[in-house]
């Protein structure tokens, strides 16, 4: 119990720099995704919280279970390549925004992997991009149990949950023609820019 | 084809007077030395007689960019002279720099200095409310020019403009441009004050921005130093160099710069604006050939309507051969006076040259006048 509020106390101080970690991913995807309604945007960012949530469970129970094992260089390797596949990922959204007749577009964009974009990108945000998350992991590899780890990551997760709300402000933008437009050349820039900084990362080893 | 006469003229004359006197009240520095202050005169004059061309041969964006391109060469020596001045590298740098208290940093961090603001707050050191100074000048040049800002008073758009006007015709006629692109400066204004928060840095400034060239940049000691000066140059050398010359088009201004979005955002709260008048326009398409920076297209051409984008250059103005487009105070060409006399002095146009004018003179003021001081000074001298 004791644990489980260290985690959400965790969640709730460190929030804020959740919120700025995804917002250049979930902003730009937000106000992209039109024509929308509401129900489907808030679903969708309801899919990349539960996204977050797997994440941090896998990475729970892993970091809890392997201990000081995932710790270091390999850790440090799998954020700089989440934050490439998150990349690749909003340059491949952009360009389905783009240009949503090419055959490669369609092919790539099949409706069911579309669907769990949202997901997907939160699994990989809730891996790579967030401070507050790598601190919880160390924690995490400190405590040494798979099931305690997970416990702690859930309580940790429903503290930084509550940052994301403030997102909800973009969407009644999307309707807005330009800003479609605009979230989508957001998309493209995300894209670029996270690439580059997984790249760096692994760069400047 | 206006007929010109004496009376207007005197009128042209009139309107000079007047702005050159406002300027002295603004900021002449009448406690500093001889030399500066002769210097200040020399700058009051060159912007009064800019004023006087405009009014005169009624060829706004002509005279307008004569000042534009002045105000940013000054800028350039101005900086590039007190770096070499502080015995260093002109272009380089090994010391870690603040970032400029520039108008282009600062919109795209935004949310930065909105933290920064709040830490001051809760801290209570006062001193740290500079940038809160720097917000309330914004606003009264929002307020007083508005979006025009980025076409008569940014000390950096001169680059661009200058360059576009080198060659007389533009090398490549034909390419077709995606409208969407003109969104592209709010696409990047957004998402870099993002991850400039996220990131606690203002990340456009550090990777993009071109304009740094007007400063010093860091040494490339880093990867990550290194492949921040390849992309700044390569935007650099494309949008303010190359496009603009083949062009002849505000590529940076137009396509790039997060401060032009922001600028079009907050700008509307300003009443002037370019306006097409539906019963003039033959819709011959000569003003969307001569807007530099995009922002008139087929579909604003045929509904007679300027986007928030439009940055008042008066390009399309001097093209026009209908004079369909005009300046307006919210849509309304103003008659304040019955008298034609007087009606050519007190009307939208005058209002807004006036006003901008004014503030890129009094910007203009900041550092043209030290460095007119200083060639001044070398040619006594000598
Ligand atoms: S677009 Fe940017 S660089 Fe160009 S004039 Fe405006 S603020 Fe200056
Ligand atoms: S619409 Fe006319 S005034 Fe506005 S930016 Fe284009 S050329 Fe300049």
């Amino acid at each position: 119990m004791i644990l489980m509020a260290e985690g959400f106390i965790l969640g709730l101080s460190t929030g804020p720099y959740c919120l700025t970690a995804c917002a250049p991913l979930l902003a730009p995807y937000l106000m992209a995704d039109a024509p929308a309604s509401w129900k489907t945007q808030i679903r969708a960012l309801i899919e990349f919280v539960a996204g977050r949530l797997t994440a941090y469970v896998i990475f729970g129970l892993t970091a809890g279970f392997l201990g000081k094992n995932l710790s270091g260089p390999l850790s440090a390797k799998i954020i700089q390549s989440a934050l490439i596949v998150s990349g690749l990922l909003m340059l491949l959204y952009f360009f389905k925004k783009a240009s949503p007749h090419t055959s490669l577009c369609a092919a790539l964009w099949r409706p069911a992997w579309a669907k769990r974009f949202p997901f997907v990108l939160g699994c990989l945000v809730g891996i790579n991009i967030c401070p507050p998350f790598v601190a919880g992991l160390s924690r995490v590899i400190d405590i040494g149990s798979a099931g305690m780890g997970m416990l702690y990551f859930l309580a940790f997760f429903a503290g930084t949950t509550l940052y994301l709300m403030p997102l909800l402000i973009v969407l009644p933008l999307s309707v807005i023609k330009r800003a479609q437009t605009i979230g989508t050349l957001m998309c493209g820039l995300a894209g670029l820019w996270f690439i580059a900084k997984g790249l760096l990362g692994f760069f400047s080893r | 084809m206006e007929i010109k006469n004496n009376t207007d003229k005197l009128q042209s004359i009139i309107f000079a007077m007047a702005l050159g006197v406002c300027q002295g009240l603004i900021g002449f520095p009448w406690s500093e030395e001889l030399l500066l202050q002769v210097s200040h005169v020399l700058w009051i004059l060159f912007v009064s007689v800019i004023g006087f061309l405009i009014l005169d041969t009624n060829r706004i964006s002509r005279w307008r960019s004569v000042f534009f391109v002045v105000l940013a060469v000054f800028f350039i020596l101005h900086f590039k002279a007190s770096l070499i001045g502080l015995g260093k590298n002109p272009f380089f740098s090994s010391d870690v720099q603040e970032v400029p208290y520039c108008h282009i940093a600062m919109a795209s961090s935004f949310l930065n200095y909105l933290y920064q603001q709040y830490l001051a707050f809760q801290s209570g050191s006062w001193k740290l409310w500079g940038p809160l100074s720097l917000g309330v000048l914004w606003l009264a040049v929002t307020l007083s020019i508005g979006r025009a800002w980025c076409s008569w008073a940014c000390f950096y758009g001169g680059i661009d403009d200058g360059i576009s006007r080198v060659l007389p015709k533009p090398l490549v006629k034909k390419y077709t441009f995606n409208k969407t692109l003109r969104d592209l400066p709010a696409a990047i204004l957004i998402f870099m004050t993002l991850v400039s928060l996220s990131a606690m840095l203002p990340i456009f400034c550090l990777w993009l921005c071109p304009l740094k060239i007007t400063t010093a940049f860091l040494d490339t000691h880093s990867p990550t130093r290194l492949l921040q000066i390849i992309l700044f140059s390569a935007i650099g050398i494309s949008t303010l160099i190359v496009l603009p010359l083949i062009l002849k088009k505000r590529f940076f201004c137009g396509l790039i710069c997060p401060f032009g979005a922001w600028q079009s955002f907050f700008g509307r709260i300003n009443p002037f604006r370019v306006a097409i008048a539906p019963d003039k326009c033959t819709q011959c398409g000569l003003c969307l050939k001569s807007c530099p920076t995009f922002v008139l297209n087929d579909d604003a051409l045929k509904n007679h309507t300027i986007s928030a984008y439009c940055n008042l250059c008066g390009e399309c103005i001097d093209a026009c051969p209908q004079n369909a487009m005009t300046y307006t105070l919210l849509g309304r060409p103003i008659h304040l006076f019955k008298s034609k006399c007087l009606t050519r002095l007190f009307n939208a146009k005058t209002f807004f040259v006036f006003s901008c004018l004014l503030v890129g003179g009094a910007v203009g003021g900041l550092f043209v006048p030290p460095r007119i001081a200083y060639f001044l000074e070398v040619v006594f001298k000598q």
